[in-house]
């Protein structure tokens, strides 16, 4: 899924989250929304998912405005899980399957076994890092066009951050888009195709990944902090 | 596989492969595995693996047969010749450059000496 967008303005009381953002991006890669916190990383996915309006700009995905229509082909999880701790993972797989057309029940069977979850056990015996793991099966479980990840590995140890490494890129469909946000960059520098650094609710960089390191000799992440600094 | 984050990722597995076939890890006429399983071993993206198995095919290092998967072209000979010739090339250039600059064998030898050469 394409993705495009101009002068993307978003104001929450006196903040700007995102002040004039504009960006172009393709299908079929795996790109990093790299930012601090608070530049407007989580701000620009809430749009993309379609659970909130922006104030000013446009923004369109394959041509239309985030949906109804648009929301049925994008898979995205919040960052703060709402569901209902007492049901187990496999209830929640089940309600997941009945709600989404394009859950493919497989996938999430063998990224379950994969991540070593059970689906008998319920949410609330469920460590952080494997309620992270959860919300990445739900979110990649499904055949969607636009994969929307919000700080994925936030939190967890370096153990699970490598799980959840592999499973996006054994869940990644390839021809579609993959939206990733952190701030943890060193640990997802390996998966990107493509790299947009977000700061002050703008975009000042956008580049191929492979490229920047040839053009700079530096890694994503050293490339980042002094990108930051200038 | 570990990668240098500071130089191109298709790049570090194109010299990464042909390693292999030169070590004889994979051989003229092999079957290379799919992108999809060459992604997962390695650990990256899959566009970084077409990327790197696209360079390779220019290269003539390995061939793609219709609906049959890549295969390994190169014998590990051809591609040692290869690899001497390239680097007698870059020899030469670095000789023609160092007495360009004016330093004598002397000099360059001992520079070499400086950066780690043992011989």
């Amino acid at each position: 899924m394409k993705i495009q967008c101009k002068n993307l303005v978003k104001t929450y009381r006196q903040v700007r989250a995102l002040n004039g953002l504009t960006l172009e991006i393709p299908e079929g890669a795996i790109i990093g929304l790299l930012g601090k916190n608070g530049q407007g990383k989580s701000t620009f996915i809430k749009l993309l998912a379609g659970v909130a309006r922006w104030d000013e700009g446009e923004l369109t995905l394959d041509g239309q405005q985030p949906g109804t229509a648009t929301k049925a082909k994008v898979s995205w999880l919040p960052e703060v899980c709402g569901l209902d701790l007492s049901w187990s993972a496999g209830k929640v797989l089940r309600f997941w399957e009945e709600f989404f057309p394009d859950f493919n029940r497989e996938k999430a069977d063998a990224l379950m076994r994969q991540l070593h979850l059970d689906p008998g056990q319920k949410l609330r015996e469920m460590s952080k890092g494997m309620r992270e793991k959860l919300q990445l099966v739900l979110v990649m479980s499904r055949d969607a066009d636009l994969y929307l990840l919000d700080e994925p590995m936030s939190g967890v140890d370096p153990v699970t951050r490598d799980e959840i490494l592999d499973t996006i890129l054994t869940g990644y469909r390839p021809g579609s888009t993959l939206l990733l946000s952190t701030h943890l960059i060193q640990d997802v520098e390996r998966i990107l195709d493509q790299v947009i650094f977000l700061d002050k609710g703008k975009a000042v960089l956008q580049e191929d990944a492979d490229a920047l390191r040839q053009r700079t000799g530096l890694s994503i992440s050293e490339a980042f902090k002094r990108s930051m600094q200038a | 596989m570990e990668f240098d984050n500071q130089r191109p990722i298709w790049l570090q597995i194109t010299e990464y492969i042909r390693q292999g076939m030169i070590a004889g890890t994979w051989k003229q006429g092999d079957k290379l595995p799919s992108v999809r399983e060459w992604a997962l071993e390695l650990k990256v993206n899959p566009n970084t693996m077409v990327k790197a198995l696209a360079q390779l095919e220019r290269e003539g290092l390995i061939v793609t047969r219709r609906g049959a998967g890549k295969y390994v072209a190169a014998t590990s000979s051809e591609l040692l010749a290869k690899g001497e010739t390239e680097a007698l090339e870059l020899t030469e250039r670095y000789l023609t450059q160092m007495r360009q600059l004016g330093c004598d064998d002397a000099q360059i030898a001992a520079l070499l000496r400086q950066k780690g050469m043992k011989a």
